[in-house]
């Protein structure tokens, strides 16, 4: 191989070893930009960015499993460090179940502020992600207060919504489908969406899927769950 | 919006021995840690204990933190370090090929032909037996977003190591892939 070769060769690899990074949005703007050029020139590199996606939904898919955990109480750390815990231990619930609760909450006394500092950081960590429709839009959410799990509720997808989606954007891109969160946030950014029943016809979701991902100023990826 | 108190902020109250800063931060990021390490790990009942002793170690070490990298950051190479060492108490081979590779196997012929209908549930499975130092990175690439930078702040490894880590790993999906019948052409 020619040293000219050689150079174009190793300067492919180079890029090639950003483009996951590229598709997640995590380079800075100059190697962005670096990317972007590069993928003009050279288009046959484009495919590869769609392989990139695969992955990155089908590890979001993997990852979400573990996501879904219902949060536990901090007794076990609280002992471990020989300090008790503030807040009372709550039972196993869901984060959503959660969010929702503390929106109807009043003022609670008995949590406390610093109890309360805890439980608004969840709900505007939430908030960030796009789910100020949990507040301001509830009809788009399926009621789950002691509900199934995701899974039991039919068809669903695991969607990350754009973090500067507004809520209502996100409320309309939903109902225009007629669509309803059922689950989320899973590890803090992701939702599962409800498509329709379990047993729905696979042209239709197909068609769904499809329309949600063409929703790119809301919607970052759709995932089908396992 | 104005309450919101920043992870920064919550481990310098910890620091100053501030157990609700420490109950606030577990509660805003136990299932992230959690999911982390239980795919490395790949046990839920460890992972739950390792979660729980990555939250010790931000009360031991919360006044060592500095700030440079991003809290999220910080907590994930904990998590990393808890891992790791748990995996090489257990006496395996945390970078074991062959051991991952076998969840492929279990699959036998038939399942995976149902699989090649579903190509991305295919790809799962894959990406789940890859070795578990590219199957960490493809995870904190993709699902926890991180840049080169903050991958290498996570791993304690070079950033050019995090960039040929995460190409060796596709690499090596594209292998198992093309193993149960999948050439996707690439490499």
């Amino acid at each position: 191989m020619s040293e000219e070769n050689k150079t174009a060769s190793s300067n492919r690899e180079d890029i090639e070893m950003l483009l996951p990074f590229y598709v997640t949005g995590r380079l800075d703007h100059a190697d962005a930009d670096q990317i972007g050029d590069h993928l003009k020139r050279h288009p046959d590199i484009v495919s590869q960015l769609d392989l990139i996606r695969d992955e990155r939904d089908s590890t979001v898919a993997a990852n979400a499993i573990y996501a879904n955990r219902p949060v536990r109480s901090f007794d076990q750390v609280a002992a471990m460090i020989g300090k008790a815990p503030v807040q009372p231990a709550r039972p196993a619930g869901r984060a959503l179940d959660w969010v929702r609760r503390l929106f109807d909450m009043p003022s609670s006394p008995a949590l406390g502020w610093i109890g309360a500092a805890a439980a608004i950081v969840i709900v505007l960590q939430a908030a960030t992600i796009g789910t100020l429709v949990v507040a301001q839009y509830p009809g788009i959410f399926i009621g789950a207060s002691g509900g199934n799990g995701a899974a039991e509720t039919g068809t669903t997808v695991v969607v990350r919504f754009a973090d500067d989606a507004t809520s209502s954007a996100v409320a309309d891109a939903l109902a225009g489908l007629g669509l309803k969160i059922v689950d989320g946030p899973r590890g803090g950014r992701l939702f599962t969406v409800r498509l329709g029943p379990k047993n729905m016809n696979a042209g239709e979701r197909d068609r769904l899927i499809a329309a949600l991902r063409a929703r790119g100023d809301v919607v970052v990826f759709v995932t089908q769950m396992p | 919006m104005d309450r919101l108190i920043a992870d920064n902020e919550l481990i310098a109250r910890v620091a100053g021995a501030d157990s609700v800063a420490l109950e606030t931060l577990y509660m805003r990021h136990q299932n992230r840690i959690f999911g982390f390490i239980a795919r490395i790990v790949r046990d839920e009942a460890v992972a739950e204990e390792l979660t729980n002793e990555v939250f010790v170690d931000v009360w031991k070490h919360a006044g060592g933190y500095q700030g440079r990298s991003a809290a999220t950051t910080w907590l994930l190479s904990i998590a990393h370090n808890r891992a790791v060492s748990a995996l090489r108490k257990r006496r395996e081979e945390p970078w074991d090929d062959d051991k991952a590779a076998s969840l492929l196997d279990d699959a036998d012929d038939s399942e995976v032909a149902a699989q090649k209908a579903d190509k991305s549930r295919l790809l799962r499975r894959c990406i789940d037996a890859l070795r578990t130092e590219y199957r960490e990175i493809v995870d904190l690439v993709y699902f926890h977003e991180l840049s080169v930078g903050e991958a290498s702040a996570v791993l304690g490894i070079p950033e050019g190591t995090v960039k040929t880590r995460l190409f060796n790993a596709r690499k090596q999906l594209s292998e198992l892939l093309k193993d149960v019948g999948v050439d996707r052409g690439w490499p």
